[in-house]
């Protein structure tokens, strides 16, 4: 399959400098292609477009996120309201929209914060070794005992609800599983003749895990984010299930499902769509994770 | 094994001592004192305020109210919540039933369905192993919740098969208002299991042991029960122990969606009302059975495979 897309199309023969750069595209694309598959490519975009979407909420949401329309309360979808509204006449599809922000944006602070303290944390236990790496793994298996929904209600108890308090708990609970892959990555890449010959030359151990290291097991901790993405979109979906995370009536696709009385009262799909778009994302994100993590372990060997 | 046994039982108390620590710690720097709680925007003449910070010790330094803490928790004595002015251990005793059953429900339902239909799926002919693995494609990205809600809006709202809230009283009372908060929580679980089932019944069929068995002319029943299952068995023990200590979590939310008077409920409901020791209580207990059943699990796996019992493998 990969072989059929990474022929060059016509336009690269033409010389001009938009040839040239379609023509790197298109082998972008086919790398890209080598590494996802047709299945992965389809998932991936339609990440790219609900990020898109994301950012774009103001431009692309029909109304407000909380523009209440009390003549049209628990309308059926319609053309001026594609899914419906809600039992204040809020138009469900532009909550979807505006919430998929702070669904996306609280996934973001928790890899990307998990990631800036793992990735040091495993470079100085895999780099150093001996009790830097005991001391490291047993402050890792401490973490590991907190499960991450509890870790989060206890830091709520203690700072009250919101999504950064939520956020950088799940950073702290996801934590230890980036930095034990990415450790056990760096273990393997240190025991390589390229890094002993680096030592060798005198290069100081922080460059050589900088420059070197680090870079070079890349791909894992990117198959390991991206795989801890989609547990943390479920997660932080889960804590504004209970009420913790992002607060109403600010949109939230958690908050959407946080609905009891729109269950109760026979108005199920506006619980089940945010349900179906949260599924969704989920699905998408973890095939691609799986797929660039299957392309790791292939390599590996 | 003895001196394993010890040294893995030993690391499991120093975990939980240190969860313990953080557990009590954090509370303790909490900003906003317990008193505070208590009075609200009150202002308290200073010897009344002394005369409570007397009563709940918190005149103390941080290390007595901690050994106190602790040495009353190991005696099942979890303090006094200082918002309801009641034992902690009372609330506890009336929650813990519903979550531990729900537990053990889901447990049941977790290890029955996914050791059945993994095992169904790698004998089974291709249009079965299919239709299983589809079924488990859906239950690993079900989040819990979702499936809570569906189940609830199909079996309770719509076909009125099950009660929509309440935990219910009895045996068989149980039984029906427990059913489908169990199966939410097992859904995902259950469909790991049945995944990792498969793979380590589909490893051991092409084994040589199996090979030899049916040279030998055994009954294909004896070569599957003897040869393939029991060899199967030692990832099927590890991962339905660690989802189980996996489940611990997930009741917080169950709990929450189908109207549960758990210990998830009685979590949720004490930090909303600032109840501290009861935050401390539930949370260490929560920890505790994670950490305990986690350290179970790694000790199951020596028993089961002799190599590591007798040091020929790493554990």
């Amino acid at each position: 399959m990969s072989a059929t897309l990474s022929r060059d199309p016509g336009l690269v023969a033409t010389g001009s400098r938009a040839g040239r750069l379609a023509g790197r595209l298109w082998r972008a694309l086919a790398r890209t292609h080598g590494r996802l598959g047709t299945v992965g490519m389809l998932a991936a975009a339609f990440l790219i477009a609900v990020a898109l979407v994301a950012i774009l909420a103001p431009l692309v949401a029909p109304y407000k996120p909380n523009a209440e329309d009390l003549f049209s309360i628990n309308a059926a979808p319609s053309s001026s309201h594609l899914l419906g509204t809600d039992d204040t006449g809020r138009d469900i599809l532009s909550r979807l929209i505006w919430g998929a922000r702070t669904s996306l944006l609280g996934p973001t602070i928790v890899v990307g914060v998990a990631t800036l303290i793992a990735v040091p944390l495993a470079a100085a236990s895999a780099w150093c070794g001996g009790k830097v790496d005991v001391a490291i793994s047993r402050v890792l298996d401490l973490i590991f005992a907190f499960p991450g929904l509890l870790l989060a209600i206890l830091i709520v108890a203690l700072y009250g609800q919101g999504l950064l308090p939520c956020s950088v708990s799940l950073a702290i609970a996801y934590m230890p599983w980036i930095a034990r892959v990415a450790r056990s990555g760096l273990l393997r890449e240190r025991n390589k003749a390229y890094i002993a010959a680096l030592d060798v030359q005198g290069l100081p151990g922080l460059a050589i895990c900088l420059r070197h290291l680090i870079p070079n097991i890349a791909s894992i901790i990117w198959s390991q984010v991206t795989i801890s993405f989609g547990y943390a979109l479920v997660d932080l979906a889960a804590l504004s299930f209970l009420g913790l995370n992002v607060q109403p009536p600010t949109s939230d696709w958690g908050v959407m499902v946080n609905n009891e009385t729109a269950l109760l009262d026979g108005h199920s799909m506006e619980v089940i769509i945010p349900c179906i778009v949260i599924v969704l994302c989920v699905t998408a994100v973890t095939y691609v994770g799986n797929q660039l993590s299957d392309v790791d372990q292939r390599a590996a060997r | 094994m003895s001196r394993y046994l010890g040294r893995q039982l030993l690391s499991m108390v120093v975990l939980l001592l240190l969860s313990s620590v953080i557990i009590y710690g954090s509370m303790y720097l909490a900003p906003g004192s317990a008193t505070a709680v208590l009075f609200g925007s009150h202002t308290v003449a200073p010897a009344v305020r002394r005369a409570v910070e007397l009563q709940y010790h918190l005149n103390q330094p941080f290390p007595v109210q901690y050994w106190d803490w602790l040495r009353g928790v190991l005696h099942g004595d979890f303090g006094t919540s200082i918002a309801l002015r009641t034992p902690v251990s009372q609330r506890i005793s009336a929650a813990a039933p519903t979550t531990i059953f729900l537990v053990v429900y889901a447990s049941l339902l977790i290890t029955v369905a996914g050791v059945a239909l993994g095992v169904a799926s790698a004998l089974g002919g291709r249009k079965l192993d299919g239709a299983i693995m589809a079924l488990t494609n859906v239950g690993t990205s079900i989040p819990t919740f979702v499936a809570a809600i569906v189940l609830m809006q199909v079996f309770s709202l719509d076909l009125r098969w099950f009660p929509v809230l309440g935990g219910g009283s009895g045996f068989f009372g149980r039984i029906q208002h427990l059913t489908l908060p169990a199966v939410a929580l097992a859904l995902w679980a259950a469909a790991y299991l049945t995944r990792v089932t498969r793979t380590s019944m589909r490893d051991e069929l092409r084994g040589d042991q199996v090979v030899t068995a049916r040279a030998r002319g055994l009954r294909e029943s004896l070569v599957i029960r003897r040869h393939v299952f029991r060899n199967a068995l030692l990832p099927i023990v590890t991962v339905s122990g660690l989802q189980v200590a996996g489940l611990i979590a997930g009741t917080i939310i169950v709990e929450q969606a189908f109207g549960l008077n758990g210990l998830g409920q009685l979590l949720l409901t004490a930090v909303e009302q600032k109840d501290f020791a009861t935050v401390q209580a539930v949370s260490l207990i929560l920890v505790a059975a994670f950490v305990i059943v986690n350290t179970l699990v790694d000790i199951a796996y020596t028993v089961l495979d002799p190599r590591i019992r007798l040091g020929l493998r790493e554990a």
